[in-house]
């Protein structure tokens, strides 16, 4: 196990065209304070702070705006790269640029990360306006994600699985723009407490179950009803909701979630709302969370990437979440559809391999670099990498 | 108002390089690795827009250091404060270690810090005023069969800010000597200990929050002091069976 948490040096910063060098242990939150007080930010960030750039390249993160800014491979101009035996590499598009593609989305198995060259864009505002649709079914993620992608900088959904019939995974798209003439300014949101294992495990049982998960979600339904339309949020607020939201996962208990995400087709998503609306109940699992994005990208490799809608689904772990994770392997195939295998510790190899055309090539690619297979990891056994 | 740094790569001395950047001092730190020397100077600079400058050197070569030091430290800029977080410890140092280890055990944790401030005490004299910062350990409170010369070490240590005070307050300096407890660096990393380590960020805003105004001795964190005490207390005849 290799530990990169104190290389966290900022190690060239451009202000005039949004160039930042840096080490890989970097967190987003601290990427944030740097650029946002000269004008830049990071598209393409996944939603906690305290993710540091090294795992936002070895997983190939996305953010809220896949659909305009893609995944977080756009955004790299350079990697420093270190394996025993061929010492430090620097990767671009144009040198050892196998070897680039590889780690991107390479799930740390090409060697140490040290340090990336980043590409920010341009802040058009600190703050964030965030407006909410609603919407009546599941289905209509995909019209209504589609209608507002060319006018909207971030999108997404949230749906609520536990409503049954014909109004089932109701709920609200969200869109988010920058707010024009919100200069750019730090935005005094960065203070936030880390969630810990403790915080995690606080609670032996998780307070989300078959009871209680449908009157949460309709809470959150109607409290979100109640408030206005249009709010605004400060960028780190908007772009790390996680941040804010430790009670979440403490309501889970000490077993914890389990997310399950996948990419399909933008024509398999009606058949694959009507699957989960009729196969969901028999697992007796609450979906504690269900969020739609639209992606809009390419697919290759190990990466979850590609175009249509990327869902997500938070339910509580137990031996019957087991189940209905093999019942979701299932839907994810016939929607022709990829797991995000990042998300999932149980994801079986025969799925992976049925879903990602190119594990084969990976594989190759991997053992052509380093024959001895020194970087492993639990992903790299499970999927035999 | 520049400050030196002496040993600022490794845990404290980090911290505390990033908390006076914070606070806007131009910085001049020396540590003997230029590799992390490099990206904490480019870091630093991009942070918080301050003058960094680095010098490369061994603390164990206590006369290079200072001479180095001197020439590094800009001559026509006040220098605030000398801040020590320096030292090094040895495996196997029980009563049996080599004399030549011996020696750089008193190099790095006595004579560097001794030279650099024979160096440029003239010229915080010659201000009125300034801060001078060391650092002891708990290791030091009460001599045992490890650690044997590092303790030794850092009690001279903490006689030589003694002396120090003694000759440097009433010309304008304020000088500081915090006996510091366990701290969380990767000198105690996975180490079970009998008491809490302490976060080197939250000492250092403690340490520089204080800086020329606190003198004497004191220790970070202040449940040591207690502890101290009580150690100092235990009669040699139940000192001498404890192993730890």
């Amino acid at each position: 196990m290799q530990e990169a948490r104190a290389f966290t040096r900022v190690l060239h910063f451009d202000p005039e065209n949004g160039t930042l060098e840096c080490e890989a242990g970097l967190t987003l939150g601290q990427l944030h304070s740097v650029a946002t007080p000269h004008g830049w930010y990071l598209p393409a960030q996944p939603g906690y702070p305290l993710i540091t750039l090294g795992g936002c390249i070895a997983t190939e993160a996305h953010g809220k705006n896949h659909f305009r800014d893609g995944t977080f491979r756009r955004r790299i101009l350079a990697l420093d790269l270190f394996h025993p035996a061929h010492g430090v590499l620097r990767l671009t598009r144009e040198r050892h640029a196998d070897l680039f593609e590889l780690t991107c989305g390479g799930l740390g198995l090409t060697g140490q990360i040290l340090s990336a060259t980043l590409a920010l864009d341009r802040l058009e505002g600190s703050r964030v306006e965030v407006r909410r649709i609603p919407l009546g079914r599941l289905e209509e993620a995909v019209p209504l994600l589609e209608e507002w992608a060319p006018k909207s900088r971030f999108l997404y959904t949230w749906h609520n699985l536990s409503v049954s019939g014909a109004s089932f995974g109701r709920g609200f798209l969200y869109t988010g723009d920058f707010r024009s003439g919100s200069g750019p300014a730090r935005d005094g949101g960065e203070r936030f407490a880390p969630i810990t294992a403790e915080d995690r495990g606080r609670f032996r049982i998780s307070l989300l179950n078959r009871a209680t998960t449908a009157p949460f979600n309709a809470a959150y339904e109607l409290v979100q009803r109640a408030s206005s339309t249009v709010r605004e949020l400060s960028l780190f607020e908007f772009l790390f909701p996680v941040a804010r939201k430790v009670a979440y996962f403490e309501l889970f208990g000490s077993r914890g979630l389990h997310e399950y995400q996948m990419l399909v087709p933008v024509q398999s998503f009606g058949d694959l709302a009507a699957t989960l609306r009729r196969g969901l109940a028999r697992f007796g699992v609450p979906i504690a969370l269900a969020s739609c994005k639209l992606f809009k990208g390419e697919r290759s490799l190990l990466r979850f990437d590609g175009t249509g809608i990327c869902l997500a689904l938070d339910f509580p772990s137990s031996s019957r979440s087991e189940r209905l994770a093999e019942f979701l392997d299932r839907v994810v195939r016939e929607a022709g559809g990829l797991p995000n295998i990042v998300k999932d510790s149980r994801l079986p190899r025969e799925t992976v391999e049925a879903c990602y055309p190119e594990v084969e090539s990976f594989r190759r690619s991997l053992r052509a670099f380093d024959p001895l297979r020194l970087y492993r990891s639990e992903i790299s056994e499970r999927l035999a990498l | 108002m520049t400050c030196v740094v002496v040993g600022a790569s490794s845990g404290l001395g980090r911290a505390l390089a990033e908390e006076l950047a914070r606070g806007g001092h131009p910085l001049v730190l020396v540590s003997s690795d230029e590799r992390d020397l490099v990206p904490m100077a480019s870091d630093l600079t991009v942070r918080f827009g301050v003058g960094v400058r680095t010098v490369a050197a061994d603390a164990a070569d206590h006369v290079a250091l200072a001479a180095a030091l001197d020439r590094a430290v800009p001559s026509d800029q006040e220098v605030a404060a000398l801040l020590f977080p320096v030292g090094a410890v040895e495996q196997g140092d029980d009563g049996r270690l080599e004399p030549e280890m011996a020696e750089r055990l008193v190099r790095v944790n006595l004579l560097s810090v001794s030279s650099v401030v024979g160096r440029l005490l003239p010229r915080l004299i010659s201000q009125g005023r300034g801060a001078i910062v060391g650092f002891g350990s708990v290791a030091a409170l009460r001599g045992r069969s490890s650690n044997v010369v590092y303790a030794a070490a850092k009690r001279s240590l903490e006689s030589y800010f003694e002396s120090l005070r003694h000759a440097s307050e009433s010309r304008g300096l304020s000088v500081a000597f915090y006996v510091l407890g366990y701290l969380d660096t990767q000198l105690s990393y996975g180490r079970r200990l009998l008491l809490p380590k302490a976060d080197p960020r939250q000492v250092a805003k403690r340490v520089c929050r204080a800086l020329g105004r606190e003198r004497g001795r004191h220790y970070v964190p202040w449940f040591w002091y207690p502890v101290g005490i009580l150690l100092r207390a235990i009669p040699w005849a139940v000192f001498r069976r404890l192993d730890f």
